[in-house]
This record gives structure tokens, C-alpha cells and sequence, in this order.
């Protein structure tokens, strides 16, 4: 149980409320959709998929905070740390090797897979 | 100075584990050694022997030390194999007086073998294997006798088996060896499962394993309620006789007893030095060793069972090595007869006569064989009819065989003199103290013991003396090399001075074996609360039957000798003749009592075969019959079936075929390969679902 | 206070990630996404999360990033440009995807409520995730796994991020030499069996 003089309130206004930091991890996620979708350098590519990730850690760390479920949210978005890192160093040798194969990153010449 | 007991035992264990690591090396890389790895193989057993001796020296330096005559450290070194709440199984090892002795045996005996070895199978294409074999044998036979406990015997009992049957059917490239080595196994399996059984029988009456806490178990008399065990109707006398009986059914097949003996000849189509160490010295005597080993927990019944098989088997190796021509199966018959030597000497209560015969001959045997290993590889034949005169050409081999010929015989003086003619004398006191037909074993050992002195005489005279036979390989024939005389000349002295003593009068009481491992009391009588004879009755019908049993023996050896004399060396009586004179008995013996015919075509396997037959005829016409008519009615469907397959099912599938590819024309479309796109329609279906579901 | 920061690390977050995106130079788009990813790090500090927003700032901000601009620095940067068409026709579905969002928050944030804002700030993070890290009833099994596999992602990206060609002409001259090493063998055994 907690007593009233322990809690510190983290804020009434933005900072104190869910919706805040949902806008904020919507806005990230879209951000990264439409970097995947729209430009067409590979790297670029991988660059918004980080931002989808960094959009869904803040979501979990942000309901774990908010639903009180203690440190499972933060666990999460570790792991998802560590395998983000993973996977851009797969992601980054896998470009390497387009760049090798295609002589360029362009994800639209990269078609073979139509044949 | 004596080392410590602990000191011992690891030493103990090195010696069998060091030939298990030359197997493990020569398997894998034997053929990739420089000289075929002969010399790791060699390298390993030489450890083993000097550490053994190291032992035996140990043990006879504390001869000297009254506390120490009879020493064992069974307690020393022991875990527990299985562990379960109410079942323990330690496994450890037992040292004492018997099995250093057995160990220095072996180790002495299996060294000078593979140094032979060397030499006879010089220039063979799997010459490595062979030491590779070699070592696994020599492994599993000193695991044999180290081990603690029955079960582990059994266990190491079944390893020497397949020892025994890789080195049989060495030479499997040819027909005899493999069908040789199937038939050693497959007879060993019929004594080993009996084995098993006695076993079993002994774990019910005394809940362990291990040799001491067995004997000490069953002396105490705490046998288990008869209502709460397997064969209640048997009360604990009967259980504990058929319980020895089965053990003793082990040592039946593995030493060549009558009636599974039939192996042993057989067998000799190993290579020779494998004759030598498995199938004379070692293997076939670890029966003897085990029944020496479980002494105690035989009962008189038992006992009187084990000396009626040795006697018989005694008497019945004797005279099939009379006919034989191939040297090794005479000298196969004289090892399946001397086991019944031991055999009965144990089973009339002669335990140190025994077991001092099993390490005697030992030495000499591995001797007389590796001798007609030289001769075999001087003149490439195995029939006695192509030798004759060899003396001349191979001194060496002649001088050592025919000093281990004499020791075998029984000539005063020579080793197998002391111990053949304590189990006469012992099996003469049997006879003595019982009467009636307990005279039997020491007939048969008296008869035996004249036609051991004249097979063995015949041999050496049709092998080294007379006119050649055969003058193109006489002409051809050479002394071996030094690396085959030298170990011949080791173990020919071994059989000159096996006996510790060359007086041919020498108190029995007093050879070193004698000192050394005295007989145990029996544990068996004590539990079971027998009258036992006492000592000094025992002690004073071996004494009064000493001398009696030494002159009947001296006088079955001269007329052995005189015999074997007259027939072969001056030729004053033709043996074809004589063959022709005693014609039905000669044919029983050269056909082997037709044991083999019994168990063969015409006999148990014959039957066996036409119930097999029977079954076969059962299968092919009742049971295929059925499964025939099941499988044409399977046809008829499947026509019917065909038929609908091929006009409905197939229209459909053409029909679908068709579908298909028109679709996929327009879906193609679809199918940019571009990642984008694809990550595009995936976002537009997920977009789809979610406001559907929403 | 936390109000502030919020507003600060959210501008951060938002307006880097909005540079990143329609940027036409790579190297300013790679150093946009750092300054997206440290605002993240810094909600992550409002949220109470001190220790994720630290391995955030090493983690992605120096290590990945740095990868990021190595990969640029060898590939080609002249795939700059947006195509409008391109936006305008990805607008059709970021569009109802941004609908869709904000539905679904809407609903999250109603079921959740804020009464979590009320509970005490977390106080230092970082034994409280040791000891899960290393706890078998916590995440200890998924730490050892997620070890296994960054190793799994060290070997198959160097084995990946060679070029196939390379690979075979490697293995090629292997094959060649111990060809010349045999016969420079031959070669050089033969005159000395002659010469003795």
C-alpha cells in the first residue's frame, strides 16, 4: 500500500497522462510507415523500421508505467533493444550484400523475386 | 617394502584399464601407426604385467609377514553402480591372493603371446586390428578377475564372449572362421543364460552380489520366509544346489565342459596365438577361476555335479585328441580334457589342486600351442601327416615343446607334475571317504591321465621325430624368428618351474600356491548347517592317498610313454590296425561322441528347423493365402476406383487446372516483387480487418 | 517540471523523426534519427525508466546510429529525393492507419485510466532488472537465449556481408595453392631421388 506523502505525482498535465505519450508513440509509428513506404533507399528503410520499434517500447514502458504492472514493460522493451540491435546488424549485411548483388539500394530494383 | 592397500588397488585398476586404452587407440588409428601399432598393444600388456607383478610380489613378500597370509583389500575401492532405495549395487575391486595370481597369469602369459604374435601374424592386411582384438580381450579377461561382485563377472564373462568371437572369425574372409566364431557364441549363449538364472537364484536367497557379503550372508543361514521367494515349493538346500548348478552351467559352456564343449575345437580356426591365449590359458580357465571364486556357495550336491562333468569331460577331451591329425584340435581336445582336470579337483574338494592346475597349465599350454603356432608357420599346414622330423630344422621349438610336453604330462619334476597330481590324490581321498561310485572321478583321472601322456607323445613323435611325411614342405620348413622362439623359451620355463620347486618330493602342503591361497571354508555347509568333515580327517585321506594316487599316476605316464613308443617312434604295432581292432569304439571317438550330430542338422537344431519348417509351411500357404485373397479383392476395388479416378477425378482436376491459371494471370499482376509493395498491401489488408473488426 | 520535459523530449522525438523521413540528404536523415532516438530515451526518463533510457542512448544512439552511417558511408547516396506522387499515394493508407491509431488509443487510454500517474516514481531501476536478468523465475532464460543469438547474428552477418564472388574466389585460390604446393612438391622430391 502506498501512503499519500510517498507518492510523487508525475505531473497533471502532459507528462501525467497516458494519452500524452500514446500521441507521441502513434506519431513515431506513423512516422517510420510512411519512411518504409515511401522512400526507396534500403537504409532509409531500416531506418523507419527502428522507428516503429522505439514507437512500441514507448508504448509498453508507457502502460506499464500507467497500468501499474511493474517492471515486465521495461523488461520487454530491453529485450526489444537488444534484438533491434541484432537486427540491424543482419539488416545492414543483408544491404551490403544488395548493394553487391544490384549495385544499388534501391528497394525497387530489387525485383528479382517476381521472375 | 610392501606399498599400501589403496596403492595396490589403483594399480589394480591400471592394470585392465591401460589394455581397454590400447584398444581405443589401436581401433581408431591402429593402421595409421608406424609398424601397425603392434607396439602400443605390446607397450600396454607389458604395463599391466609389470604392475601385476609388482603385486604379486607385494603379496608374496607379505608370505613372510604373519599378518598377511591371506591378503585381500576387497574393502578398498568401490562405488556404487546402481543406487535406488531399497537396491544397491557397489561394484568394486577384489584383490587377494587368488586373483593377483590369476592376474600375473595373464598379463605374463598374454605379453609373451603378443610379442609372438608379432612375428606369426607379420605381413597381415589387418594386422592392427588384430592387436586392437588383442588388447580388448586382455581388457575384459583381467576386468574378470578384478571385479568384486557376480554380476560384474557375468558382465565382463559376456565381454571376454565377444573377445573370443571377434578373434575366432579373425580371418572371416574364409568359410570356417565365421561359422566357427557364430558357434562359440552361440554355445556360450546356452551356458551364460543358465548362468544368468543362478544368478538371479543367488540374488533371492542372499539380496547381494559382492563375493565376501555373499559368503558371509549365506554362512550366517538368513535365508528369506520360502513363502515369500520364487520356487517355494524348494526348500533352501535344493534352491542353494540348483543355484550352484546354474552357476556352474556358465563355467560348462565357457570351459568346454561336456556336453557344450563342442565349440572348442571349432574354435581353432582362429589364429593361433588367439588358440593360445583364449581358447588355453585365459578364457576357457575362467570358468575354473569363477567356480574357484564361488567355492563357498556350492553345495556338496553341487559339487559332487561339478566333479561328475569334470570327470566325464576329462576323459572324453583324452580320447578324442587320441584320433585326431590336426595338431591344434589335439591340442584343443588336451585343454577341453585338463579343464576336466581342474573341474573334477574342484569338485572332490581339491580347491588349491584346482585352481594351482589352472595356473600351470596355463604355461605350459600357451607354450604348446604357441609352438604349434611355429610349426604351422614353418611347414603351412595343420596335419600332423605333413610333419614328422621337424627336430632337426627347429631345435628351438622342439626343445620347449617337448618340456612343455612332459610338464603336461605329468612327468615328475616339471610343474604340471605338482598340481595334476594333487587332484588325483585329491579325487583318490574322495573316493577313499565316500566309496561306491565316488571312485569314479579318480578312474576316469588315472585313465586320463595315461592317454594324456600318450596323445601328447604321439604328437610330439609324428610332429618332430621319424622320416619327413612330407618332404616338399619339409624341405621348405625353418626355425622361426627370435621375436616367436623367445616367448616359447619364457613359458617352456614357466612350465619347468611353474611347481616352485623341482624336488619331486616336495611336501604339497608347502608349494608356493599351497601358501598361498588356502582352501575357504564352505560357506554353503555353515548356512545350511551340513556336517563337515573335519580338517584333519580331510587332511589325513590326502595324505594316506598321496603316494598311492603319485604311483598310479607314474604308472599311467610310463604306459602312456611306452605306448605312444611302440606306435608312432619305432612303429612295432601299425595304428591302423589297432584302429581296425577297436572299430565301433573308434568311430564313436572320431565322430566326437556325436555331439555335434545331436545338436546339428540331424539333431536339436534339425528339429528345431522342422518346426521352423512347419511354421514356414503355416505362413506360406495358410497366413499368405489369406493375405493373397485380401490383396486380389484390393486389386478388384482398386480397378473399380481407377476407372472413377480417371474420368470423374481427373475432369475435375483438369477443370480446376484451367480455374487456376486464369486467376493467377490476373493475380500476377499483383506480384511486383518489390518489397514495398508488398509491405503496402499488407498495411491496406491489416487497415481492412481492423475497422471490420472495430 | 516533468511537464517540460515531456514537451521538450516529445519535440525531440517528433520533429527528428518527421527530418529523418523526408529529408533528401541520408547523413542528415541518419543524424535526424539520433536526435528522434535520444528524445524517446528522454520520455523514457519521464516514464521512470532510467536505466532503458540510458542503454537506449548506448544501445541506439551511439551503436546502432554509427552502424547506420558506416552502412551509408559505403553505400550510394544519390537515392535522395522524395517523390510526391509517391506521398501522396501512401497517404491513402497512412491516413486510415492514423485513424485507426487513434481509435484504438482512445479506447486503450479509457480502459487504462491514469491512476498509474499517482504511484510513487520508481526509485533507481537498475537492481530491480539485475536481479530479474539473473533470476530463473524472471528472464534469466530469455537473457541466455537472447545471448546465444547475438552470436548467431555476429557469425551470419560477417558470413553474409561477404560478397558470394569473393567467397569463391577465396576458396578458389585455396584450392589453387595446395595445387602448387603438390606439384612444387613433386617438383622438388624428384631431383633428390635422382641425386641419391
Amino acid at each position: 500500500m502506498v501512503s499519500p506523502q510517498d507518492a510523487v505525482v508525475v505531473g497533471s498535465g502532459f507528462a501525467g497522462s497516458l494519452s500524452s505519450y500514446l500521441v507521441v508513440s502513434g506519431g513515431l509509428f506513423l512516422l517510420g510507415v510512411t519512411c518504409v513506404l515511401v522512400r526507396r533507399n534500403a537504409l532509409y528503410v531500416l531506418m523507419g523500421v527502428e522507428l516503429i520499434l522505439n514507437s512500441a517500447n514507448l508504448n509498453f514502458v508507457a502502460f506499464a508505467r500507467f497500468g501499474g504492472y511493474g517492471m515486465d514493460g521495461q523488461m520487454v522493451a530491453l529485450f526489444v533493444v537488444i534484438l533491434a540491435a541484432a537486427e540491424a546488424a543482419v539488416a545492414l549485411a543483408i544491404i551490403m550484400r544488395v548493394f553487391n548483388e544490384f549495385g544499388s539500394v534501391d528497394v525497387t530494383r530489387t525485383d528479382s523475386l517476381r521472375d | 617394502m610392501p606399498f599400501a592397500d589403496q596403492t595396490l588397488l589403483t594399480m589394480g585398476l591400471a592394470i585392465f584399464l591401460v589394455p581397454l586404452l590400447a584398444f581405443t587407440v589401436l581401433i581408431h588409428f591402429g593402421s595409421r601407426l608406424p609398424k601397425g601399432g603392434d607396439w602400443v598393444a605390446q607397450a600396454g600388456i607389458v604395463t599391466s604385467a609389470v604392475l601385476a607383478l609388482t603385486i604379486f610380489w607385494n603379496v608374496i613378500v607379505g608370505l613372510y609377514d604373519p599378518g598377511w597370509t591371506w591378503w585381500s583389500a576387497e574393502a578398498g575401492l568401490s562405488w556404487n553402480w546402481i543406487d535406488l532405495a531399497d537396491l544397491k549395487l557397489p561394484v568394486g575391486l577384489y584383490l587377494d591372493n587368488l586373483s593377483v595370481i590369476m592376474l600375473t597369469m595373464v598379463t605374463v602369459v598374454a605379453s609373451c603371446i603378443f610379442f609372438f604374435s608379432a612375428g606369426y601374424m607379420h605381413g597381415d592386411p589387418k594386422y592392427p586390428r588384430f592387436f586392437a582384438y588383442l588388447s580388448y580381450f586382455c581388457f575384459a579377461m583381467l576386468g574378470l578377475v578384478l571385479v568384486d561382485n557376480l554380476l560384474f563377472l557375468f558382465i565382463f564373462w559376456e565381454l571376454v564372449g565377444v573377445g573370443s568371437y571377434l578373434l575366432i572369425g579373425f580371418f572371416h574372409e574364409e568359410e570356417e572362421p565365421p561359422r566357427a566364431s557364430l558357434k562359440a557364441f552361440m554355445v556360450n549363449r546356452v551356458g551364460d543364460v543358465l548362468f544368468l538364472l543362478g544368478i538371479i537364484i543367488a540374488w533371492q536367497l542372499v539380496g547381494t552380489l559382492n563375493y565376501p557379503a555373499m559368503f558371509e550372508a549365506l554362512a550366517a543361514g538368513n535365508f528369506p520366509d520360502p513363502a515369500s521367494r520364487a520356487f517355494s515349493s524348494l526348500s533352501n538346500h535344493q534352491l542353494l544346489t540348483l543355484s550352484g548348478v546354474l552357476i556352474f552351467c556358465g563355467a560348462i559352456s565357457k570351459s568346454a565342459q561336456v556336453p557344450l564343449h563342442t565349440w572348442l575345437p571349432d574354435a581353432m580356426a582362429g589364429p593361433t596365438p588367439v588358440s593360445a591365449l583364449i581358447h588355453a590359458a585365459t578364457m576357457v580357465a575362467a570358468g575354473v577361476f569363477m567356480v574357484g571364486r564361488m567355492y563357498p556357495w556350492f553345495t556338496p550336491e553341487a559339487l559332487m555335479f561339478v566333479a561328475g562333468i569334470g570327470a566325464v569331460t576329462a576323459l572324453v577331451g583324452a580320447t578324442m585328441g587320441l584320433v585326431s591329425f590336426d595338431i591344434k584340435k589335439v591340442l584343443a581336445y588336451s585343454t577341453m580334457s585338463q579343464l576336466g582336470y581342474m573341474m573334477l579337483g574342484l569338485g572332490v574338494g581339491g580347491f588349491v589342486a584346482g585352481l594351482f592346475h589352472l595356473i600351470t597349465h596355463a604355461f605350459f599350454k600357451a607354450c604348446l600351442f604357441l609352438g604349434s603356432g611355429s610349426v604351422i608357420h614353418a611347414v603351412h599346414s595343420q596335419d600332423m601327416r605333413d610333419m614328422g622330423g621337424l627336430r632337426k630344422k627347429m631345435p628351438r621349438t622342439y626343445w620347449t615343446f617337448l618340456l612343455a610336453t612332459l610338464a603336461l604330462a605329468g612327468v615328475p619334476c616339471f610343474a604340471g607334475y605338482y598340481s595334476k597330481d594333487q587332484i588325483v590324490a585329491n579325487a583318490l581321498a574322495w573316493g577313499l571317504s565316500h566309496g561306491a561310485a565316488h571312485w569314479v572321478p579318480f578312474l576316469f583321472a588315472s585313465v586320463g591321465a595315461f592317454l594324456t601322456t600318450f596323445y601328447m607323445f604321439r604328437l610330439v613323435f609324428m610332429t618332430f621325430h621319424g622320416a619327413p611325411q612330407n618332404a616338399e614342405k619339409y624341405a621348405h620348413a625353418h626355425e622361426s624368428p627370435a621375436l616367436m622362439t623367445i616367448p616359447l623359451m619364457i613359458l617352456a620355463g614357466f612350465a619347468l618351474l611353474g611347481g616352485g620347486t623341482m624336488n619331486p618330493l616336495a611336501d604339497v602342503d608347502h608349494l608356493w600356491f599351497n601358501e598361498l591361497v588356502p582352501a575357504p571354508a564352505s560357506a554353503a555347509a555353515a548356512g545350511l548347517g551340513l556336517a563337515v568333515e573335519s580338517a584333519e580327517d580331510v587332511a589325513h585321506h590326502l595324505h594316506s592317498a598321496h603316494y598311492p594316487a603319485l604311483f598310479t599316476s607314474l604308472l599311467a605316464i610310463v604306459a602312456g610313454f611306452l605306448l605312444a613308443r611302440r606306435m608312432y617312434l619305432v612303429k612295432s604295432t601299425d595304428p591302423a590296425a589297432v584302429t581296425r581292432r577297436f572299430g565301433p569304439l573308434y568311430g564313436l571317438v572320431v565322430n566326437k561322441y556325436h555331439f555335434d550330430d545331436m545338436y546339428g542338422d540331424r539333431g536339436l537344431v534339425g528339429g528345431l528347423k522342422q518346426v521352423n519348417g512347419a511354421l514356414a509351411w503355416f505362413d506360406r500357404n495358410i497366413v499368405d493365402g489369406v493375405v493373397n485373397a485380401v490383396g486380389l479383392a484390393g486389386r478388384f476395388i482398386a480397378f473399380v476406383m481407377g476407372l472413377f479416378d480417371k474420368y470423374v477425378i481427373d475432369g475435375l482436376v483438369n477443370s480446376m487446372r484451367t480455374l487456376t491459371r486464369l486467376c493467377s494471370s490476373i493475380f500476377r499482376l499483383a506480384q511486383t516483387g518489390n518489397a514495398r509493395d508488398y509491405l503496402t498491401w499488407t498495411l491496406v489488408g491489416v487497415l481492412i480487418l481492423a475497422f471490420w473488426l472495430a | 517540471m516533468y511537464d517540460f520535459m515531456f514537451v521538450i523530449f516529445a519535440t525531440f522525438a517528433l520533429v527528428g523523426g518527421l527530418l529523418m523521413v523526408f529529408h533528401p540528404s541520408i547523413v542528415h536523415s541518419a543524424f535526424a534519427l539520433v536526435a528522434s532516438l535520444f528524445g524517446v530515451a528522454g520520455l523514457y526518463w519521464t516514464l521512470g525508466a532510467d536505466f532503458l533510457g540510458v542503454t537506449q542512448v548506448v544501445l541506439y544512439v551511439s551503436g546502432v546510429t554509427v552502424l547506420l552511417l558506416f552502412a551509408v558511408m559505403l553505400s550510394d547516396k544519390t537515392l535522395g529525393a522524395v517523390s510526391i506522387l509517391r506521398c501522396a499515394a501512401m497517404g491513402l493508407v497512412i491516413g486510415p492507419l492514423a485513424m485507426a491509431l487513434m481509435v484504438t488509443y482512445r479506447a486503450i487510454d479509457g480502459m487504462v485510466g491514469t491512476e498509474g500517474a499517482a504511484l510513487p516514481d520508481p526509485a533507481p531501476t537498475t537492481p530491480a532488472i539485475g536481479d530479474l536478468l539473473l533470476q530463473p523465475e524472471g528472464y534469466l532464460v530469455p537473457f541466455e537465449v537472447a545471448s546465444v543469438l547475438l552470436l548467431i547474428v555476429l557469425v551470419g552477418a560477417v558470413t553474409l556481408a561477404r560478397p558470394m564472388a569473393d567467397r569463391q574466389v577465396s576458396r578458389k585460390t585455396i584450392a589453387d595453392r595446395a595445387d602448387a604446393e603438390a606439384r612444387g612438391d613433386e617438383g622438388a622430391s624428384a631431383p633428390q631421388g635422382e641425386g641419391a
